[in-house]
């Protein structure tokens, strides 16, 4: 049986991209991007099945060449969790801290980067473009490129 | 492509970059309206093809009352009053459909021009200032491409999709005004080129262009995200889409800023891309 706290990196569903210092997930159920930097998507990708958290933050530290503390990989895990980037759900172990007390904690004695997932809902066609957004709901015809606001807010909408 | 066009009765079927759309009115008289401003809508034209081709569909709906209705392949797009909003609004869902589906090619939402055989790619939002960086640009004698789309090809190359400029803050702050690049003295770019430089940037009123440079260089992660918010298809085809946004990425300078008025920003930039490029 799974331990419930070994995390599974989540690879279904999605489009990944690698880059140099980065890698670019895109959820194709969510339609959302995700740029994880360095430490996240090294963090990422040895959630593997097999690695816990306290044998993720020992490849960390060989890969880095300096010792790298759980509380940051719990982090990474945190968001992880958060962006539905993992198989299953792990409730983050912060001992009682709360996240930004950890965040400075780690932040001071790290000397890697701290994860960061940065994120964006893939924009619509629509949206994208200079088109309409029809039926949006608008206060101006500012809101509304290529067409007006009609109607009175708050119940006017793009058309 | 061929600018030939043949319609039938009420419908109108052409295909442009791979896509194969049909233009269909229920009041006759539109569809000649339709059929001149086709090449201007898609400036580089269409290839007629047999109704039975078609892939997508445009119905245009005269409800005899001043009102009028777009729908695209069965769902309402734009429900509007007044014939004279019917033109533009069309044009619109011409291209947004071209761009959502066309065939190997990524339409990403961005002023484009060249400088030294180079793609300058500008892609922002409505409402961003790209035309008027774009024109400025031009008038300082970059080559235009568009002001509306850059296409970028499986290598990431830009093509030109040079339509009239659309220029706001004529009339109003919203009507759009259509001027030719040629009005600007512009050479249009006839080939494909790398992306020299990414640019997101929006006007910012209160912002001075002062001597000090107002970029912020990305990395590659974060110009993915920057480009994938404007990138038309992604939904569609996102693998496809993530692997030419890299391609651009591995080799362009990404840059962020808030510029101040367009005119000094271009100067600024002419002197930035002279020095680097």
């Amino acid at each position: 049986m799974k331990d419930s706290q070994i995390p599974v990196a989540r690879k279904e569903g999605m489009v990944i991209q690698e880059m140099p210092n980065e890698v670019l997930v895109y959820d194709l159920e969510t339609n959302k991007a995700h740029c994880l930097n360095q430490t996240a998507a090294t963090i990422w990708k040895s959630c593997d099945g097999s690695n816990s958290v306290t044998d993720i933050s020992k490849l960390l530290a060989k890969t880095s060449g300096s010792a790298v503390e759980e509380d940051l990989i719990w982090l990474a895990i945190d968001q992880l969790n958060e962006k539905n980037l993992l198989e299953t759900q792990i409730a983050p172990k912060f001992n009682g801290q709360t996240r930004r007390e950890v965040i400075k904690k780690v932040g001071l004695a790290a000397v890697i980067a701290l994860p960061i997932i940065s994120s964006l809902a893939a924009p619509k066609a629509a949206h994208a473009g200079s088109q309409c957004p029809v039926g949006d709901p608008c206060t101006t015809s500012a809101d509304c490129p290529n067409c007006a606001c009609l109607g009175t807010p708050p119940n006017a909408v793009c058309g | 492509m061929s600018a030939k066009k043949r319609a039938t009765r009420n419908q109108i079927n052409f295909e442009a970059y791979g896509v194969k759309l049909g233009i269909r009115v229920n009041a006759g008289s539109y569809l000649e309206k339709i059929e001149e401003r086709i090449v201007e809508i898609l400036p580089l034209g269409i290839n007629v093809i047999e109704q039975n081709g078609i892939e997508h569909l445009l119905e245009v709906a005269d409800e005899k009352n001043g009102n009028f209705k777009i729908f695209k392949d069965g769902k309402m797009v734009a429900n509007f009053p007044g014939i004279e909003n019917l033109f533009d609004l069309l044009a619109g869902q011409i291209r947004l459909t071209v761009a959502e589906y066309a065939v190997g090619k990524v339409f990403l939402h961005a002023g484009a021009v060249a400088w030294k055989d180079k793609a300058v790619i500008i892609p922002a939002r409505s409402f961003s200032g790209k035309t008027t960086l774009v024109a400025e640009l031009i008038k300082k004698g970059a080559v235009y491409y568009s002001d509306e789309y850059a296409v970028l090809d499986e290598k990431g190359f830009v093509h030109s999709f040079p339509k009239t400029l659309s220029m706001r803050g004529i009339i109003d702050d919203y009507k759009q005004v259509e001027y030719s690049p040629f009005h600007f003295g512009a050479a249009v770019g006839q080939t494909p080129l790398p992306v020299g430089m990414v640019l997101i940037c929006k006007f910012d009123e209160t912002r001075k262009n002062d001597s000090e440079t107002p970029l912020e260089f990305l990395s590659a992660g974060q110009a993915m995200l920057e480009m994938i918010d404007n990138t038309i298809p992604i939904t569609n085809n996102p693998k496809f889409v993530l692997k030419i946004l890299n391609k651009i990425s591995e080799h362009a300078i990404i840059a962020k800023c808030q510029r101040g008025e367009a005119k000094e920003f271009a100067n600024f930039l002419i002197e930035y891309l002279d020095a680097t490029f």
